[in-house]
């Protein structure tokens, strides 16, 4: 009602309100009704109640809209489902409002299109139900891969022979777990760009993850000493040590990495690792606490319950040691995991 | 070539330039309005300014905090020791004291469009992207072809989670890049780091959501673990047993590790009527012959003769490229 100050405000007293409120009660269910209430309740001081209300008044007009649209839709021989797109398109836009499930479908079609920063502009738009959001999301993690894609494929076109598209080429090869051409492709950029920190480190990050240890510690250390202030470069050298057991020489690559960028919690909780093992209890707690929310195999919060454990904290060590039991079960910590890029865990973290 | 969706916050790939801005270049020289303060003042002020920048250049952080506090403890209002203490602890790291002594440097003069940016990003790493936004909007009013603004920008959008905004600074920063090739291989990642963030949300958002899982599916067709992919699709198809595309490619992953029979029975499912699905179906159906390659993009597969066969023009009008939605 606050959104409509046009409506004219009358005067309806106590009893008035209640006698309404009770004759609406008994009417069918409709948006008319639900607006009428929420006032009704809003004029006897019943905020609860009349924000119910009005957020039930808010459900049965968005579903109106959407079914209006669909209407709309439908009404067109020549709409979307019938897959032709230039037309799909017009139809939807002609829409007034154009709802969330029209920018959805605007969305889906300029993808189907190729045409992604359209896409992805509508598919911004969407703001729906919980289903529509997931279905949404989707498209639109589809259109980031494309528009990714199209950039690469750019690449490759407009200079095939530069380090970079050396460079992308390796990480393809590497992600297909191509060794021998992923490694072709990292010296033929470094051919090119023999000083280049960055190569130095993808390259050393790709040796680390197939754990050819001592190559991994080769570029690393090239990497930093060609760019000492690289987060990454020193968070892989903290994670190449502590894999080796070394965590000593982890910590300081760690700590530097989390001065650089406090937010690193790969970082944070490879550091809380390597204080656990060193029996640096105290130490090793905030940077496990701050790592435990990205905990996507369960290790961190088997460190902390080390930790705290250790510490004589017993309440939290259960806890933390329920959690981890919990992450272990669950296989949307792993794929999340795999959505990102993580490190597997470490052989030893139990 | 395959996407790498290895998620990248704001690492070395990001913000190497933003690292990078020339601290040095950013220190400001001594200009000490003579009238103001006593001879012997004066000196000690000029004495410890210059150990100062001296020690900043060698890169003696530490140093060069004693000395510009001792200027400030002298003359408090001298906006040039302010900006070089703050530049100094920025080089140590503490963003938080850098902050404080370069903010209160841009209240007294604003339009230094590098300290801007500083202060930004030393906002977005101290948690608090709200503080960072007027000066990263202030950096970019003032120099709009500044990519390290653009950059911190589009990092104070994805704290926000408005990756649209991140996106209009990225196209930016690529725009404005001299390098192509380098403009081209980090807005790729860029846009791949999106999509990875984007599923992660979703993962937790809706976890119970078939979308999840196919897009899951998606990646490990993508990395060629088809058995892997298989099984997410499956999940998906459990939870949403209509969604369209759903059996195409659980199909693809079943016949790419070799699983022809479940492959069909999937292929001729009643919910894969759509145009592209059954070129889909044909393309990949050819191969379950022992064709040693598929039909191209131009031909379908003729059940009856075993053999490829041109498309009508029709198909090349619509464009059979395009994939399923």
């Amino acid at each position: 009602l606050k959104a409509h100050p046009e409506f004219p405000s009358l005067v309806a007293g106590k009893e008035n309100a209640q006698a309404c409120i009770a004759t609406l009660l008994d009417q069918p269910e409709e948006p008319a009704k639900h607006f009428l209430l929420s006032a009704l309740y809003a004029s006897l001081n019943e905020s609860a109640l009349s924000e119910r209300e009005s957020q039930s008044f808010q459900n049965d007009l968005t579903k109106w809209q959407q079914s209006h649209a669909a209407a709309q839709l439908h009404s067109d021989p020549h709409s979307c489902k019938l897959h032709l797109y230039s037309q799909c398109i017009a139809a939807i836009e002609k829409l007034k409002p154009v709802t969330w499930s029209a920018h959805l479908q605007l969305g889906k079609t300029y993808f189907t299109l190729q045409q992604y920063q359209r896409a992805a502009e509508e598919l911004s738009k969407v703001h729906g139900d919980q289903i529509a959001n997931s279905e949404t999301s989707y498209w639109l993690e589809r259109t980031y891969q494309a528009l990714g894609a199209e950039s690469y494929a750019q690449l490759e076109a407009s200079f095939p022979d530069s380090w970079r598209t050396h460079q992308l080429r390796a990480e393809g090869f590497a992600l297909r777990r191509d060794r021998d051409n992923a490694i072709k492709e990292y010296q033929a950029a470094l051919h090119l760009r023999p000083d280049e920190a960055e190569l130095h480190e993808a390259l050393g990050e790709f040796y680390l993850d197939n754990r050819s240890d001592d190559d991994a510690q080769r570029e690393l250390a090239k990497a930093v000493a060609l760019d000492p202030s690289r987060t990454k470069t020193l968070y892989l050298l903290g994670r190449l040590y502590v894999l080796d057991n070394e965590n000593e020489k982890a910590v300081p690559f760690l700590r530097r990495a989390l001065q650089l960028q406090p937010n690193l919690n790969e970082a944070s909780g490879l550091l809380g690792t390597a204080y656990v093992r060193l029996g640096q209890f105290a130490d090793a707690v905030p940077s496990l606490e701050k790592a435990a929310q990205l905990d996507h195999f369960g290790n961190i919060h088997y460190q902390l319950y080390q930790a705290y454990r250790k510490l004589g904290r017993t309440e939290l060590a259960q806890k933390a040691l329920a959690r981890s039991q919990d992450i272990r079960r669950s296989s949307l910590e792993r794929d999340q995991a795999l959505v990102m890029g993580s490190p597997q865990p470490e052989p030893d973290s139990q | 070539l395959l996407p790498n969706l290895a998620a990248r916050t704001c690492d070395t790939k990001k913000c190497p330039r933003i690292k990078g801005v020339a601290l040095a270049s950013l220190v400001v020289s001594l200009l000490i309005p003579a009238f103001t303060i006593a001879q012997t003042s004066e000196q000690q002020i000029e004495i410890s300014f210059r150990a100062g920048q001296a020690a900043l250049k060698e890169g003696h952080f530490v140093r060069a905090t004693e000395e510009f506090k001792k200027v400030l403890s002298l003359d408090p209002t001298l906006l040039e020791a302010q900006v070089n203490l703050g530049l100094a602890y920025q080089s140590l790291l503490d963003y938080d004291a850098a902050a404080r002594y370069l903010t209160h440097a841009l209240r007294e003069r604003p339009n230094l469009s590098g300290l801007n940016v500083i202060v930004g990003m030393d906002y977005i790493k101290l948690g608090s992207p709200q503080k960072a936004a007027p000066y990263l909007e202030h950096a970019l009013k003032l120099d709009p072809s500044s990519r390290d603004a653009h950059d911190a920008m589009a990092l104070y959008y994805l704290t926000q989670e408005n990756l649209q905004g991140a996106v209009a600074q990225y196209r930016e920063v690529a725009d404005l890049d001299p390098d192509k090739p380098g403009a081209l291989f980090k807005i790729g990642h860029q846009y791949l780091d999106l999509a990875a963030r984007l599923a992660y949300r979703g993962a937790r958002l809706y976890p119970d959501s078939p979308w999840g899982h196919r897009f899951l599916g998606d990646m490990l067709l993508e990395r060629g673990r088809w058995e892997d992919a298989g099984h997410e699709y499956q999940k998906a198809l459990a939870i949403d047993p209509h969604q369209p595309g759903l059996h195409t490619v659980l199909g693809e992953s079943y016949l790419q590790c070799g699983n022809c029979i479940r492959c069909l029975a999937n292929r001729t499912s009643k919910v894969e009527k759509s145009t592209t699905q059954k070129r889909n179906f044909a393309r990949n159906s050819s191969s379950i012959r022992g064709m040693s390659e598929p039909c191209s993009a131009w031909q379908t597969f003729n059940w009856q003769k075993g053999r490829c066969r041109k498309r009508s023009p029709r198909w090349k009008q619509y464009g059979d490229t395009l994939p399923s939605i």
